[in-house]
């Protein structure tokens, strides 16, 4: 959630049930206010905590190029002292961290071993030998990585249109966005994910009869396996602002207000896929 | 011009920026002139029928300009005119007002438009998000300024509805008078209403000391909004007049706002209730008997409809005999068969345990929800512990709809609202939590009087006080508490524990009820009275003297009390003990404990008590003022995925011999008639006559499995 709106915005997402406190908030946003400056963003966005068991994670991000590609996160244990996450390459620690079974703890430097599930060999759907769990060591911090990648990557939203592909391939904020409008704002396919396309930019643009190439090349979230399952779309506030939230990552939560600029998403929760999705329809 | 050019041939945006490095204006001028010397060959026609078309733009002066380009062009066929910069400018134009013959737009109208809005809006940026903004404004082009109170037709806001039924349910006086009364002004009336004996204005008086829930939604949402959970500012104040309204119903006696549990589609706001004594009483005495119809045996309940005679009787033959047709029908008759027989479904008895009685247990409370907190309250059904017992095996998403079907494995036993209801018993249960001292258990005669026991009649009373004599220590669990009036906070640090805190509302058993129910015990007496009842049919079909029956009656008595030391109940933490024992093999903490403020607002911060096990769960406490609230999603822990049970194996099928088929010839049709004939001539047999043979049913699946043998 931008800065720039910061209480406003989470006003409008307090329909997942949780926000800041006051002091939490005051600190939050100021302190984001000076990192953005330090650092010379052009934006800087609040996105979420992550609850552990003796002090929780707030995690936020900036950019100065490209909204998509050059995202800087931060997480802060006392709310104002915000650290750089490291940058996470190896694919083990992203299988040790959806894996991991233990909520987060609270300091970064804690290590825990994560025990990986075990790969089976198959040919001609025989199972030729199993091998033994692999155990991968986790530091706390990296696994705090590794989840907020992860989980912006899969649920983070934005409407369509509030992104802007420019001639050179920056991806920047929209600055003629002027929001959905009564129709667009119940349809599903109005909203974009957050993160660089993974769907061929061809198929992307065949979905929508107006497409816009600056606009249409994001992966829209109609199209998120479990297809019709992994987002549910909610109006609130006399249908003035659509919520939606995540089915995968109970806690995202994203809001849109009715034909205005405003949008953002936030994370509040414990960080903890939800496995189950696929019973629980 | 170049960024028209951009936007045209959006594809190659390479173009574009060669052009911008180039000297200004020299080589697009001369391509333009190339264009617009093919374009004129091409549209000749339709560029002379443009000069006398009006345009519908906002730029008035088009129409003279394009009068004189075209003058200026005719011109230059003539050849006389020498160049120069008037002229080529009124070239350019022309090539600008050329007219789309697919949208009727030109360009000249357009551009000025764009340059016309960038001027009044000044928006920022503008030539980054050029092509947006100008494909904007060819959208915008018919909802200029000059068009504004739109003469079509007025669609209906999307604010409209929800607005007018908000103003609805409020009942603002013009509507229905004054429906705002405050729980204190309705229990006076509603004690004037009784006001027969003093009696009851006594009780009802009474009835206010058992009030601990905090009903002031507002005042606690200060609370919550410290605390950093809580729904939305604008929900807070309909919720407020919403509980209001539901406590005004003369069956509720105390409610308060338990929280709200998302959905798919919508999210339910759960308030908790406490319904008045002669609610309670009423409904206990239906309820008691609905639970004896379902707990007498089976045999005892279906005795009165008698079993429908099969509508089809089969052939009594052997298989595995040739030339059936042979044997008189008398022998016929007699024979039995070879072949084993084909086992038939047994009709097993299923007893659930029965649900705990409205008022107690884990239906203590009556729980309302609604969607949105401008509708009725609807009051959820009593839970059973079949519900929560299975509810414990499944974790589903909740739809929003009340009426909408739980598909599971196991089967869940009801619709969303009962499993919502059970829920809600889950949650309730393990996350209502108070300081230790903070509530306190009833005295005697508190209790006495919670329960209108001393008016009513004194046999009953001993009967009670007898009956909790023989269970003292497993009924102990459910009680009502009432807040401790003599409790003192000690300073928040000492209670960031759970060893400081304590449950307040009683635990959940395994079985799914909180005071334990013998099944064995409800078994054996279910078998006692269905012999007792057999034998008395037995008795009076015989009509025998009833004395034998009273010696069999002891003897099993003496057998029960054998068996009762063997059945140990089921055993569960007491109600009040402390959070710090709170065992769960898969959360290792359950508890997480919060400051609201660590660093500025030292005196008047609040502590917060987080649920790890039911993640959305939260405590506050601060001061006087402690209270639980629910608000997520309705999904316990669990460490990776919930270990759903498994679909049981396919059971086999009925092993067939070779006895069991053997190959026949068809028969002809002659023989069928007869056989037919035959078949119906035995059913008349059958209909007048007397009893069934219990064989029918075989011979009926023995006859289908030789029909399916000769097809």
């Amino acid at each position: 959630m931008n800065v720039e709106y910061f209480s406003e915005g989470l006003e409008c997402l307090m329909y997942c049930g949780r926000k800041l406190s006051p002091e939490q908030r005051i600190l939050i946003e100021n302190s984001l206010i000076v990192l953005l400056q330090e650092n010379r963003f052009s934006g800087m966005y609040f996105w979420g905590r992550i609850t552990a068991i003796k002090n929780d994670y707030y995690i936020a991000f900036g950019y100065t190029n490209d909204c998509l590609k050059d995202r800087k996160y931060f997480y802060s244990i006392d709310q104002y002292q915000w650290q750089l996450l490291p940058f996470v390459q190896s694919p083990k620690i992203f299988q040790a961290t959806v894996l991991a079974p233990d909520p987060f703890f609270g300091d970064p430097s804690l290590q825990t071993y994560v025990k990986l599930d075990p790969t089976f060999n198959i040919v001609a759907n025989q199972v030729i030998s199993i091998s033994s769990p692999e155990v991968i060591k986790l530091k706390e911090e990296e696994r705090l990585a590794a989840i907020v990648f992860i989980i912006s990557e899969e649920s983070a939203i934005c409407p369509r249109g509030a992104l802007y592909k420019m001639v050179d391939g920056r991806v920047i904020p929209n600055q003629m966005f002027r929001g959905l409008n009564d129709l667009q704002i119940e349809n599903i396919s109005y909203y974009q994910l957050y993160r660089l396309p993974r769907n061929d930019l061809k198929t992307n643009l065949s979905k929508r009869s107006d497409y816009n190439y600056a606009i249409d090349f994001l992966d829209t979230i109609d199209g998120v396996i479990p297809l019709n399952q992994a987002f549910t779309l909610n109006m609130q506030r006399n249908e003035r602002i659509a919520i939606i939230k995540s089915c995968v990552w109970l806690g995202m939560t994203f809001f849109h207000k009715l034909n205005s600029r405003k949008h953002g998403f936030v994370y509040l929760g414990d960080g903890r896929k939800n496995f189950d999705l696929l019973f629980m329809y | 011009m170049e960024d028209v050019g951009s936007q045209h041939n959006y594809s190659t945006p390479t173009s574009s920026t060669i052009q911008s490095d180039a000297p200004p204006n020299t080589i697009s001028k001369k391509e333009n002139k190339l264009i617009s010397n093919k374009r004129s060959e091409y549209d000749d026609s339709a560029k002379c029928s443009n000069i006398i078309t009006t345009t519908t733009t906002s730029s008035s002066t088009s129409i003279s300009i394009g009068a004189f380009n075209s003058d200026a062009q005719f011109q230059r066929a003539s050849g006389h005119e020498p160049p120069h910069i008037g002229y080529e400018l009124s070239v350019a134009k022309s090539v600008l007002q050329q007219y789309s013959t697919l949208t009727g737009d030109n360009l000249f109208d357009h551009l000025s438009d764009i340059i016309k809005r960038v001027v009044d809006e000044r928006p920022p940026n503008v030539i980054d998000f050029f092509e947006e903004f100008s494909r904007n404004v060819r959208e915008q082009k018919f909802h200029v300024p000059e068009r504004f109170p739109p003469n079509a037709v007025f669609a209906d806001s999307r604010m409209f509805r929800p607005a007018k039924k908000i103003l609805h349910s409020i009942k603002l006086p013009h509507n229905v008078e004054g429906a705002d009364f405050t729980i204190h002004e309705e229990a006076s009336e509603e004690a004037f209403t009784y006001a027969e004996g003093d009696l009851r204005i006594d009780i009802d008086y009474n009835m206010r000391l058992f009030v601990t829930f905090n009903e002031r939604v507002e005042q606690l949402q200060f609370f919550w909004n410290q605390c950093g959970f809580t729904i939305s500012k604008d929900d807070i104040f309909q919720l407020a007049s919403s509980i209001n309204r539901l406590q005004t119903h003369p069956s509720i006696m105390q409610c308060r706002f338990w929280g709200c549990i998302n959905g798919l589609k919508a999210s339910y706001y759960i308030v908790e209730a406490l319904l008045t004594r002669e609610e309670l009483t009423s409904r206990m005495t239906m309820m008691e008997e609905e639970l004896r119809e379902k707990q007498l045996p089976f045999k005892m309940r279906k005795n009165q409809d008698p079993t429908p005679l099969p509508t089809h009787i089969g052939p009594e033959l052997t298989p595995g005999v040739y030339g059936w047709e042979n044997y008189a029908p008398e022998e016929l008759e007699k024979m039995t068969t070879k072949a084993r027989p084909v086992p038939l479904a047994e009709e097993t008895e299923f007893y659930d345990i029965p649900p705990e009685f409205v008022g107690l247990g884990c239906n203590r409370f009556s729980y309302f929800v609604v969607n949105c907190l401008f509708d009725d309250w609807i009051e959820l059904p009593i839970v059973t512990p079949r519900q929560i017992v299975v509810s414990r095996q499944i974790k589903k998403f909740f739809t929003g709809d009340l009426e909408s079907d739980i598909v599971s494995y196991p089967c869940f036993p009801g619709k969303e609202k009962h499993y919502l209801r059970a829920i809600i018993a889950r949650i309730t249960a393990s996350t209502h939590i108070a300081p230790q001292g903070y509530y306190r258990r009833m005295t005697k005669k508190e209790k006495d009087l919670f329960e209108g026991l001393n008016i009513d009649d004194e046999e009953e009373e001993e009967e009670e006080d007898f009956n909790e004599g023989e269970e003292d220590a497993i009924q102990d669990n459910d009680v009502m508490l009432l807040k401790n009036e003599r409790f003192e906070l000690e300073p928040l640090t000492t209670l960031a524990t759970p060893v400081a805190w304590v449950h307040c509302r009683p635990n959940i058993l395994k079985q799914g009820r909180v005071v334990w129910y013998d099944e064995e015990k409800a078994r054996r007496e279910r078998e006692k009275t269905l012999a007792m009842y057999l034998k008395m049919r037995l008795l009076e079909e015989m009509d025998e003297e009833a004395e034998e029956e009273e010696a069999d009656g002891e003897e099993e008595g003496e057998e029960e009390e054998l068996l009762e030391g063997l059945n140990q109940p089921e055993i569960g933490p007491d109600i009040l003990t402390s959070c710090a024992s709170d065992m769960n093999p898969d959360c290792l903490i359950p508890w997480l404990v919060r400051f609201t403020s660590k660093y500025t607002n030292q005196k008047e911060r609040v502590l917060v008590m987080q649920s790890n096990l039911w993640p959305g769960a939260f405590t506050f406490i601060f001061e006087n003022t402690c209270e639980s609230i629910y608000l997520g999603w309705g999904h316990k822990f669990c460490k990776r995925n919930i270990p759903f049970q498994h679909v049981p194996m396919v059971h086999e099928e009925f092993p067939h011999t070779g006895d069991d088929f053997i190959e026949t010839t068809d028969p002809t049709v002659e023989e069928e008639m007869a056989y037919n004939e035959w078949l119906l001539s035995k059913q008349k047999m059958r209909t007048t006559g007397d009893s069934l043979h219990e064989y029918d049913g075989e011979d009926i699946e023995d006859y289908d499995d030789n029909d399916e043998e000769d097809d």
